[in-house]
């Protein structure tokens, strides 16, 4: 059983704003999710997990393209900005 | 409007027909568009069009007249879904915290498909990050089947397969985690690939579950599919989970060396009884043309959504961390910097897309990580154990690509777990991160509507070529 508090406290870790309502429905879906993914624990198998052979890809410092290539593409997209400076609320008080 | 046949019409024909002078590449774009500004209001296949259409369309027709070369795909229209970059257009993965997003640079498909000189249409709709199995949880408003327009395409990728189905695009590109490209395929009645982990670049597609997510194309026959895929894929060193693997053609794959699994034990619960019967002929199908069958087990599928729909979610939660309204998309006003987060995020994320970034947080908080995260991981290495054992003996494996064939608009909107079930068939290939194809494999017919139903052609990690070679096949005796 997941209580509703639990839920809100998920909603606050995930940075979401939601109503008591959907706090609410969210407890019963996550409620009969779970119940069903749970099946697996019936399962006692085991297996030696493999180390994949493709792993840990490196590649060499490098140049990848042009400084300032895409600098002004990604200013654009900036909802508040000064200059080329990204603009956001005070951190510290 | 042109006189273009665009119903018969697939992109070798199309090529032809514009090699020879029938129709110029921007007659063909103009007759796509003009479908779309017919049908789309209805049926919602596209987010929104690119302007740019027609422009590349004009340079491929001068190329033409240049006697320049022209790449493979020369004036052929497709349609991108919306997850995928194309550099200065608007992609939002139909959620509306990315709206406005216009991508700063091409997603590598993308640049590998204007290396050939395609044209695109526009951005297909989805579901919202493409997590759904309907198109019903796209910010941009339902895309509707073209079959039956009171049923859903399917999804996450249904505009990409309604817009093909309708003659809205010759071709689209998709991307399916868990059903996303062969379950709307399947619906609307054409090709669907999902191809193996690490053979075409993620670089460019906006992620929901990194481990599984894999670009694919949407085709009207098997034929294109397998150009498209041939095209899309190979190592990129943008993206290091991409593999570098030898390339094959599926016209050097011999029959006689085939071998096609049918796993006795695959889940029938609440399967549909038609979806049966359509697959038992199915498999007969293959046998009469001539290929060897074996029964395997596959003890371990029949758990494979239960743990996606564990692993799935904590990897949703971490990557859409990223979306917090401060450097791109939608941004709104709180009393202070976390308010800015709550209220983007609250805002920003649809309500499918919210359960599973709770979900997420859930399975993945301290106290649940092992009982749910760490057992779902042990599950996929058992499953992936399971395809290993069967490919043993054979290389190919039958299942059906959908439980059901196209349900009703509005249908499991309110039972997840009901919508979570559209992804039994599917979601065994991703978690094995085998190549999978879904070849139209007939109809059922309901309220007077032919449906179209599915059939699932999985094939060795890299082997496509067993998947296009079965599949032309198969498709063969199924359109006789």
């Amino acid at each position: 059983m997941i209580e509703y508090e639990e839920v809100e406290h998920l909603a606050k870790l995930a940075r979401i704003e939601m109503s008591d309502d959907e706090k609410k429905e969210l407890q019963k879906d996550l409620e009969s999710i779970l119940n069903y993914a749970t099946i697996i624990e019936e399962i006692t198998d085991d297996v030696q997990k493999e180390l994949p052979s493709h792993r840990n890809v490196m590649r060499e410092d490098s140049t990848p393209h042009e400084s300032g290539e895409f600098t002004k593409g990604i200013v654009d997209l900036y909802p508040d900005k000064k200059g080329d400076y990204l603009r956001v609320k005070k951190i510290i008080n | 409007m042109s006189g273009i046949d665009l119903r018969k019409l697939t992109i070798s024909s199309a090529l032809n027909h514009m090699s020879k002078g029938d129709f110029s590449a921007e007659d063909l774009a103009m007759a796509y568009v003009d479908v779309i500004d017919k049908e789309n209001p209805e049926i919602n296949a596209y987010i929104r069009k690119f302007d740019s259409s027609f422009e590349m369309a004009k340079i491929v027709d001068q190329k033409r007249r240049n006697g320049e070369p022209l790449g493979r795909l020369a004036g052929i229209p497709l349609g991108i879904k919306d997850a995928i970059l194309v550099k200065g257009e608007v992609a939002t993965s139909a959620s509306k915290i990315l709206e406005g997003h216009k991508a700063v640079y091409d997603s590598t498909v993308v640049s590998r498909l204007r290396l050939e000189d395609a044209v695109f249409l526009g951005s297909t709709n989805m579901d919202e990050f493409a997590m759904g199995s309907s198109t019903q949880t796209s910010a941009y408003g339902v895309c509707r089947n073209p079959v039956d327009k009171t049923r859903v395409p399917g999804g996450s990728s249904g505009g990409s397969c309604a817009a093909v189905a309708a003659d809205m695009a010759l071709a689209a590109i998709g991307s399916d985690t868990a059903s996303s490209v062969r379950q709307p395929a399947s619906f609307c009645g054409v090709v669907g690939m999902k191809t193996t982990y690490g053979s075409v670049s993620r670089y460019g597609l906006i992620a929901m579950t990194s481990s599984l997510d894999q670009i694919g194309p949407v085709t009207k026959n098997v034929e294109d599919s397998e150009l498209i895929f041939d095209i899309i894929s190979g190592k990129d060193q943008m993206d290091s989970t991409s593999i570098p693997f030898e390339k094959r053609n599926s016209k050097d794959v011999n029959k006689d060396d085939v071998v096609v699994g049918i796993p006795v034990d695959y889940p029938k619960d609440g399967v549909d009884e038609d979806v049966i019967k359509n697959f038992e002929e199915s498999i007969e199908k293959i046998k009469s043309l001539g290929y060897k069958t074996a029964e395997i087990k596959m003890p371990h599928m029949k758990y494979s959504l239960a743990s996606y729909y564990l692993f799935m979610p904590a990897e949703v939660s971490a990557n859409l961390a990223r979306f917090d309204g401060m450097r791109y998309g939608l941004h709104v006003e709180g009393s202070d910097l976390l308010g800015d987060y709550m209220k983007t995020r609250g805002e920003g994320f649809g309500k499918e897309v919210r359960r599973r970034i709770i979900l997420g947080t859930y399975v993945l908080s301290a106290g649940y990580y092992d009982a749910y995260y760490n057992k779902a991981m042990k599950v996929r290495d058992l499953i992936t154990k399971d395809f290993d054992e069967a490919y043993k003996t054979v290389n190919a494996i039958l299942l059906p690509t959908t439980p059901e064939p196209a349900f009703k608009i509005g249908e499991k909107m309110d039972d997840p777990v009901k919508m979570y079930l559209q992804d039994v068939f599917t979601v065994p290939a991703n978690i094995s991160e085998v190549p999978c194809i879904s070849v139209p494999s007939g109809f059922v017919k309901r309220d007077g509507v032919d449906l179209p139903l599915g059939l699932q052609i999985m094939a060795p990690r890299f082997r496509e070529d067993i998947c296009f070679k079965v599949g032309r096949d198969f498709e063969k005796i199924t359109n006789e």
